[in-house]
């Protein structure tokens, strides 16, 4: 499943990033790469998820979610 | 001992409060954020610390050296190339894992680093402790705790800082960096650069591990509870929009008392310094220091409240965190024209001023959401037209609407700066939108202290600016208004005409001796008259009886004085005649008359052509060239406010046409100037080409149509 079809407060697992390189590259040094941890605080937004990945809230907007393959833990 | 130079960049991932501890370390005061990317240009400062001076060098933040964004080469490019001893590493420590990805890429690099574990007491608040001692074991550098803008930090670091460079010997601690930066620099696959990531992120959590206690907080839910409400679906954008306006609402209705007395302030000044030349006598000295420095710098100094209530709430908003919010809020909008939600915030700093503003565009990493975010700033109604705003919108307008017009000019350049943008997204750059990734801050109270500082800063930046910049204009319009003098044949015309006149009013004066306090005693009952209207004191009834008493005496003197008035009326108008015929044949004049044909069609009269021009310059020379061209265009001794001349001399159609000319026409020359520097010539041209363009063609849309309806064609006062 993507991270867009997590529900608030799940936490999953990054399984893969299908996304261009620069893209990639940026979210790795945000710390969210495969294998790192999320939670989801808030995916009640417009076309957005508000996440939680080591202790920091991001927001990943656009079509970003729907390219983020991640497993329930 | 001798003197140490200790050379130092300051180095650190975005809002890690690096900004902030640099300021204290150099004592300067740079602007300091809690969004993504705010220092985007290097900043350096010196600062003596017992034997040593320190020269710190502030790095741009980021998250980390892999060099995919300009902010990540020039950081990167600096640590490998740059002249320094150590680096200070500025970390978050109530974020400490994700911080430490960029330390120990340092570390991976060689280069010699002096931790600094910043936000201390926010960690300690969240129920984060750190053992200091096993963590600098394990990274092994050294490492210091500190509170970023607490005084005591400067001790700290430096203390620290110094020890490292006395133990780094006579080579400095960078003879690993050579062998390990082509290594790093290397470029990696997508995948190697995962791949290195995970690693450095089972380091961090094995060093934390050991060094890192951590109890559960509730701080953080905290945030996430008020980000509920603010980023809601439905409610978050409303907010925003209700946030905009209270902000707008403060910087004008709160701004109109201390305007009043610097207004004062500056009338006083000037009669003040009028008194020291003889009544009647002219003096270019004098002209030059009442009409060109008094009128010129106080039309744009009356300002400095507006402006610092401006900053003051921009400021608010910024260490607030909620500019991370609104960037998220905006780029539900922003991408469907072609922009990023990151715009957002170059945009608002544009309504401060535009040149930060085209600067801090640099945290966007698309080059066409990057380009055209710049190329609209221009239409954020900067604090420099706010001047023009405050002359102009209490003048033409009652004040019931004077709020929403102002709102309307703003949201009016908004609006432009939209369609703008959507032309150039659909058909000039048609690139592909970036993704949109942005990291929200927790909440904080912003501290009385940085947004202070901050307001105080960008205050003293504006009065600067009036005192050098604007001085030097207003004095060069003046002269410009002022020469060439008009030829004696010409002047003495007007002496012809006047000199009977005069001979008559002595006449009259040496037969009725008691003219000139007859007519002080007018003036005297007319001032009682106009004060009553205001004195809440006096009853209704009270007030009325003595209205009709004072009308009546009033009319006496009227019937007493009609000859001597009429003399002087006559006198009056051949001096305005000639002051306004030594205007237009000064060399302002002259260039205002040879843009009338293409400014006529906006209504716009020569006068306001050479204030337009002086805008150019800088937006609030706008306000400064009226006075100017008014006070040297009007041989009234007495000040009159410049808002009455206005209103005396424009309709409020032609205010409204002025108003909006001057919100959408070209940015100033500095503008101008770094625009060149971040985007290029070309760039530079074609958005001084389309914002003339544009303002010309709506202004000419309002008046033209403002005419033909017959809305606001007459003069308030005639």
């Amino acid at each position: 499943m993507s991270l867009k079809d997590s529900t608030n407060g799940d936490t999953v697992r990054i399984i893969s990033i299908n996304a261009s390189d620069a893209n990639v590259n940026r979210l790795c040094s945000m710390g969210i790469l495969p294998g790192s941890d999320v939670q989801i605080v808030n995916n009640k937004l417009w076309g957005a998820t508000h996440v939680n990945c080591m202790g920091t809230r991001l927001i990943l907007g656009r079509d970003l979610p729907q390219k983020i393959n991640v497993k329930l833990l | 001992m001798s003197d140490k130079i200790i050379k130092a960049i300051l180095a650190g991932q975005p809002n890690s409060g690096k900004s902030t501890v640099f300021n204290n370390l150099t004592g300067a005061h740079e602007h300091v954020g809690n969004y993504p990317g705010i220092t985007v240009e290097w900043h350096t400062g010196t600062r003596k610390y017992n034997n040593a001076t320190f020269e710190l060098t502030d790095l741009p933040g980021t998250y980390s050296l892999s060099a995919y964004s300009e902010e990540e080469r020039v950081a990167r490019d600096f640590i490998i190339n740059g002249d320094y001893d150590f680096v200070i590493n500025i970390v978050d420590a109530s974020n400490l894992e994700r911080n430490l990805l960029l330390t120990l890429q340092l570390k991976e690099l060689g280069v010699p680093v002096l931790v600094v574990l910043n936000m201390i007491d926010l960690a300690k608040k969240n129920g984060i402790n750190i053992d200091k001692e096993a963590l600098s074991a394990q990274l092994g550098m050294p490492i210091v705790e500190a509170v970023g803008y607490e005084s005591n930090t400067v001790n700290v670091v430096f203390d620290a800082a110094e020890k490292l460079y006395d133990s780094l010997g006579e080579n400095g601690g960078k003879t690993a960096l050579k062998l390990n930066a082509e290594e790093f620099a290397k470029s990696k696959t997508t995948e190697e650069e995962i791949a290195i990531t995970s690693a450095r992120l089972a380091e961090i959590n094995r060093m934390c591990g050991i060094a890192v206690m951590k109890r559960h907080s509730d701080s953080q839910s905290r945030s996430d509870k008020v980000d509920a409400i603010l980023t809601n679906v439905w409610l978050g954008i409303p907010i925003f929009l209700f946030l905009l306006y209270l902000v707008f609402q403060a910087t004008f209705t709160l701004g109109a008392y201390p305007m009043d007395w610097i207004e004062a302030g500056f009338e006083w000044l000037g009669d003040w310094v009028s008194g020291f030349w003889p009544e009647g006598q002219d003096s270019l000295l004098k002209s030059m220091i009442v009409d060109g420095i008094i009128g010129g710098l106080g039309g744009v100094l009356v300002f400095l409240p507006n402006i610092l209530i401006l900053f003051l709430a921009i400021a608010i908003l910024e260490d607030s965190g909620y500019m991370a919010r609104a960037a998220y809020l905006a780029d539900n909008f922003m991408k469907h024209i072609g922009l990023h939600g990151k715009s957002f915030v170059p945009m608002i700093i544009g309504f401060g001023c535009g040149i930060p503003a085209i600067m801090a565009t640099r945290t966007l990493s698309s080059r066409k959401e990057r380009l055209i975010t710049m190329f609209i700033i221009p239409w954020m109604s900067c604090g420099a037209r706010v001047p023009i705003y405050m002359l102009l919108v209490p003048a033409f307008f009652p004040e019931a609407y004077q709020a929403t017009v102002m709102w309307g000019l703003y949201v009016l350049g908004i609006i432009v700066a939209i369609i703008v943008a959507m032309i150039m997204s659909a058909f000039v750059m048609r690139e592909e939108n970036a993704p949109f990734i942005i990291e929200l801050p927790p909440y904080r109270f912003p501290t009385f202290r940085t947004v202070g500082i901050h307001t105080i800063e960008r205050g003293w930046l504006y009065l600067k600016k009036a005192g050098t910049i604007i001085l030097g204009i207003s004095i060069i319009l003046w002269a410009l208004a002022k020469f060439p003098v008009l030829p004696t044949s010409e002047s003495e015309k007007f002496e012809a005409q006047r000199a009977p006149i005069a001979q008559k009013l002595e006449e009259l004066k040496k037969a009725n001796p008691d003219l000139e306090t007859l007519a002080a005693d007018r003036d005297a009952a007319q001032e009682e008259r106009n004060g009553l209207e205001e004195d809440s004191a006096l009853a209704e009834a009270e007030k009325e009886t003595k209205t009709a008493q004072l009308d009546k005496q009033l009319e006496e003197f009227n019937a007493k004085l009609a000859t001597y008035d009429d003399l002087n009326g006559q006198i009056e108008d051949i001096n305005n005649q000639e002051a306004e015929e030594q205007l237009a044949y000064s060399y302002s004049g002259r260039l205002g008359h040879l843009m009338v044909p293409v400014i006529k069609t906006m209504g716009f009269d020569w006068k306001i052509g050479t204030a337009i021009v002086g805008a150019l310059a800088a937006k609030e020379v706008f306000v400064a060239q009226m006075g100017i061209v008014y006070s040297i265009g009007e041989a009234d001794e007495e000040s009159e406010s410049l808002r009455e001349i206005m209103k005396k001399n424009y309709s409020p159609l032609v205010g409204l046409s002025i108003l909006v000319f001057c919100l959408l026409s070209a940015p100033c020359v500095a503008t101008f100037a770094i625009m060149v520097k971040e985007a290029g010539w070309g760039w530079a041209f074609a958005q001084f080409i389309t914002c003339s363009v544009v303002a010309w063609v709506v202004s000419t849309l309002i008046f033209q149509i403002g005419t033909w309806l017959q809305i606001g064609t007459e003069l308030l006062i005639k």
